[in-house]
């Protein structure tokens, strides 16, 4: 096959090209995959487009894609978002920027319940956009934070990446579980003192200079908004839990489960089932579309040599560990850029685990600072699936130039997490190392 | 065919297995690298691991298109395309127990030759099996006979699957990417996989503490798979020399698993694992069972009738 | 005529659609009923995984051509959104249609021929007890792609024809 370099540079040209130009994603990924398999592969090859669309549309575990969305319909159109939201207002009326922080709430939970990402970030984007905007938040703030809270469920367990990673580097799936909570709650802190600290500086852009303080009688009352949501975590993570579901089945009580809310409450008609069914269609193959294209491409660059080009780029580099260490995380963060996640722990998991190893670092921290990586890449332009999910679901007044801006600093917060893990092993080892 | 010439050829090869796991670094080394070296040069491949050109569940279709001019795959992935020839060509519960008698029901009882006419169909050279170390079986309980078998909840499919509800158990298909947070959870209580050091590279030890003795399935096998008319072009010292690699790639994966699964073995128990055995009397009563299952498949096609026929007569010859 | 028979094409993309899109409750259903068949009743079902992502696969190749209708395969706005609307309708009709008949041309294609093959040999599920249509299923892809390129062809007429309707909402 041809030079691999000479590949990458179409590859990254030819997507960020055609991004720019306003080609809808799913065909920019789509038609380029199959160009350049043509062209730098042989025509047979073309026959991993219908098998990946295949095979990603009857996957079991994107199932949990459409039942979270029709989950989060049904609580939107049913107004049980809007007084969850109102419960969240009651509380944090004076705290500027507390819808937000609610919102990092609700996305660790949401990424306890879920074992993929995408599920989290449409979702939440349905039930926490609109209700942020119209509570007098900026759009940065309401964006970057679904964005960014979507992305935390593959490393807070159930986790499919951590299961794809530990099978092909060998590491061991339930320290792999361990190791992502603290690290998971590690960040939610840092984008919650992030947001509360925008609020005290810019209240105009968190919630609004007016400030109206409730009255414990209304905080009381508003409880009552907490109890379907809550019942729905109770019975998604409790069905888990419990080993009634598996983590994708789980999917289908939250679905069920709001549906029966909604019916119980009297909020629901035929017409708004209609509405959730169409809503859940027209989000699920936005999703669907990309997912296909994207494995299409990925698919052609593993098989054009991308790992013979990560090798020649990391083997035999004589420098202090850490520097091969944090060149190893740049490059993933590259990849991430324009990859999807199992591609790249395809083309680079078998490559540098065994390096890392061998400069005596610990697989498993390695691995969760591995997926912390593959979490900024679903936030990083030009490719990053949470940006398109989000700019899907978002109304027409948001562009993909303000989700973009508005993921910058949350990239950055896990810049940051990154650096402390890098310092503080333990923050990752605490809980395997006890568990295990 | 075409006699020996100074054409060269480069392949595509996808494993069934992920990069560094035994079978899969007994094809790099005994396959691939031992026939370039025998071809001096003149066939070169490209390894992927599992999953990078192609799901495993279209390698028919991936192989016979030419998407890879080679493959290792698994028949029971495809017995909905061509018929339980399909799992009598990977190995049935029941029948053979080791690596040597599967050998040689292959290689010198010819049951080789009937895979290659029924894979042909599909439009793939069957070049051989490649024998692997047993697929076995871990649970949350020790399954010590066939009554532990009453009420479980087995992760398991094809005619495994229909074994165990025979003994009374519920048989339930999870993709693997569920298995673990299944067994943690007890969505099931028991899982059948691979041999141990691939349960172990799973993490399946830590969350089902049984290890089941003798394994449900002892001996068995994936294929390499070749694109008709990839493997047509080449010349005949070339093909011969293509045969002999994989039967040494065969028992590469035999020695590596070996070794490795020894160790992983006691890593498991050192882990809290435990062996649960059963017994040798009933352990035929449930073989009998077992063996009932795949008779029937005579009834299913030509193909499935003489395997099952040739099947029989080996195991007559055995003594069974 | 031209404006009737886009209209028409339209028309049944959405009814498919709309069809398609009620196809997540009986998944829900499915799942649910799977849940508690083995859950209480320890009787896990052979089929109801297996024909619940056959499910899904219909509503994304039958419900796509509705999505892309109306529009919901979303795009990188930066510049797409500054630009008039007859420079946005030359970027669909050049490059953005060059990639996506490229791309769904190849679905069409060969995922027809994967669909062929499959009906000929009446392939079945290997997976569960059920043995299941997989052919059906596969059948769904090169149907898709035909009603996606209808989409697409639509949607570049309304485009020159300075027609804002939102594709396909009869
Ligand atoms: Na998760
Ligand atoms: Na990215």
């Amino acid at each position: 096959m041809s030079d691999p370099v000479l590949v990458t540079t179409l590859l990254f040209g030819g997507l960020v090209v055609f991004l720019a130009i306003g080609v809808p994603i799913a065909f920019a990924l789509g038609g380029l995959s199959a160009v350049l398999i043509a062209t730098m592969w042989n025509v047979d090859g073309l026959n991993l487009l219908p098998m990946r669309a295949f095979q990603n549309t009857s996957s079991f575990q994107f199932l949990a894609i459409p039942l979270f969305i029709f989950m989060a319909s049904v609580l939107q159109r049913s107004g049980i978002a809007e007084t969850l939201y109102n419960t969240m207002q009651s509380f944090a009326g004076t705290l500027r920027g507390g819808l937000a922080v609610g919102t990092i709430v609700i996305c660790t939970l949401f990424a306890a319940m879920a074992g993929i990402s995408g599920a989290a970030t449409i979702a939440m984007g349905l039930l926490a956009v609109p209700a942020m905007l119209e509570r007098g938040y900026a759009k940065g703030i309401a964006l970057g934070s679904v964005a960014a809270g979507g992305s935390l469920g593959i490393l807070i367990p159930p986790s499919v990446t951590m299961i794809v990673y530990g099978l092909i580097s060998g590491t061991s799936i339930g320290k792999l579980y361990a190791g992502g909570v603290l690290p998971g709650l590690l960040i939610a802190g840092l984008f919650i003192a992030y947001l509360l600290l925008r609020g005290w500086l810019q209240p105009e852009m968190a919630g609004g200079t007016e400030t109206r303080r409730y009255s414990w009688r209304e905080k009381l009352v508003s409880l009552k908004g907490l109890i379907v949501p809550l019942g729905l975590v109770v019975a998604v993570l409790g069905s888990i839990l419990g080993g009634l579901a598996s983590v994708t089945e789980a999917a289908a009580v939250g679905a069920a489960g709001a549906l029966l809310a909604a019916g119980v409450q009297r909020r629901l008609g035929w017409g708004l089932i209609q509405e959730v069914c169409n809503e859940t269609l027209l989000l699920s193959c936005m999703i669907f579309w990309i997912i296909i294209g994207a494995s299409a491409l990925s698919t052609f660059y593993t098989a054009a040599g991308a790992s013979r080009l990560i090798e020649s780029l990391v083997l035999g580099l004589e420098v202090d560990r850490y520097v091969i260490l944090i060149g190893i995380l740049g490059l993933l963060l590259a990849l991430g850029m324009v990859l999807d996640t199992v591609g790249i722990i395809m083309i680079t998991a078998p490559i540098v685990v065994p390096i890392v190893t061998k400069l005596g670092f610990d697989p498993v921290w390695f691995g969760i600072l591995f997926i912390v990586n593959m979490e900024i890449g679903f936030l990083t332009p030009p490719f990053g699936y949470n940006l398109f999910y989000l700019r899907g679901v978002s109304p027409p007044s948001v562009t993909m130039g303000d989700i973009y801006k508005s993921v910058l600093p949350f990239v950055m917060l896990m810049l940051l997490a990154t650096g402390i893990m890098l310092v503080f092993h333990d923050i990752i080892l605490f809980l395997p190392d006890r568990l295990f | 065919g075409p006699v020996a010439s100074e054409e060269s050829y480069h392949w595509q090869i996808q494993s069934n297995l992920n990069a560094g796991e035994p079978g899969y670094v007994a094809v790099e080394k005994k396959f691939v690298e031992l026939a370039e070296e025998m071809s001096g040069g003149r066939i070169t491949f490209d390894l992927h691991p599992v999953g990078a050109l192609f799901p495993i569940s279209e390698g028919l279709e991936a192989v016979s298109t030419g998407l890879a001019q080679m493959a290792v795959l698994t028949g029971g992935y495809y017995s909905g395309k061509m018929g339980p020839i399909a799992n009598l060509e990977m190995g049935v519960p029941g029948s053979l127990r080791t690596p040597m008698e599967r050998y040689n029901f292959f290689y010198k009882k010819g049951f080789i030759d009937l895979a290659r006419e029924a894979y042909a169909e599909q439009g793939v050279f069957y070049l051989g099996p490649q024998f692997s170390p047993p697929w076995d079986m871990m649970s949350k309980k020790p399954i010590t006979g066939m009554e532990d078998f009453e009420g479980l909840k087995v992760r398991a499919f094809g005619i495994e699957a229909k074994w165990y509800e025979k003994m009374g158990a519920s048989a339930t298909f999870l993709d693997g990417g569920e298995i673990y947070s299944a067994l943690a959870t007890g969505v099931v209580d028991a899982a059948r996989w691979a041999s141990p050091s691939g349960n172990m590279n799973n993490s399946f030890h830590e969350v089902a503490k049984y290890y089941m003795q003798p394994s449900p399935m002892p001996v068995p096998n994936n294929f390499f798979a070749v694109n008709m008319s990839a493997w047509k072009e080449l010349p005949d010292d070339l093909k011969a020399i293509l045969e002999e690699a994989a039967i040494a790639a065969s028992f590469e994966y035999l020695a590596i698993s070996a070794l490795e699964d020894a160790k992983a073995m006691q890593d498991m128990q050192a882990a809290g694992v435990e062996v649960s055995r059963i017994p040798p009397e009933e352990w035929r009563k449930m073989e009998a069972i077992a063996r009932d299952l795949w008779q029937d498949y005579a009834e299913a096609d030509a193909y499935a009738k003489r395997g099952v026929e040739m099947l029989n007569a080996y195991l007559e010859e055995l003594g069974r | 005529m031209l404006d009737l028979t886009f209209r028409w094409i339209d028309r049944v993309i959405a009814g498919i659609g709309r069809a398609a899109a009620l196809l997540v409750l009986v998944v829900i259903a499915l799942v649910v009923y799977e849940i508690i068949a083995r859950g209480a009743f320890n009787m896990p079902s052979s089929w109801a995984h297996e024909l619940s992502t056959w499910l899904i696969t219909a509503l994304i190749f039958l419900g796509g051509p509705y999505a892309l209708a109306k529009d919901h395969f979303v795009r990188v706005d930066i510049f797409y959104g500054q630009m008039g609307s007859r420079t946005r309708a030359i970027v669909d009709t050049t490059v953005s249609t060059a990639l996506f008949l490229i791309f769904v041309g190849v679905l069409l294609w060969l995922g027809g021929e994967l669909a062929l093959r499959s009906i000929a040999i009446d392939e079945r599920s290997a997976t569960g007890a059920w043995g299941g249509p997989v052919w059906a299923a596969k059948s769904l892809l090169p149907i898709g792609a035909v009603l996606l390129v209808l989409a697409w062809l639509s949607r570049l007429y309304r485009l020159w024809a300075g027609d804002e309707r939102d594709g396909g909402s009869a």
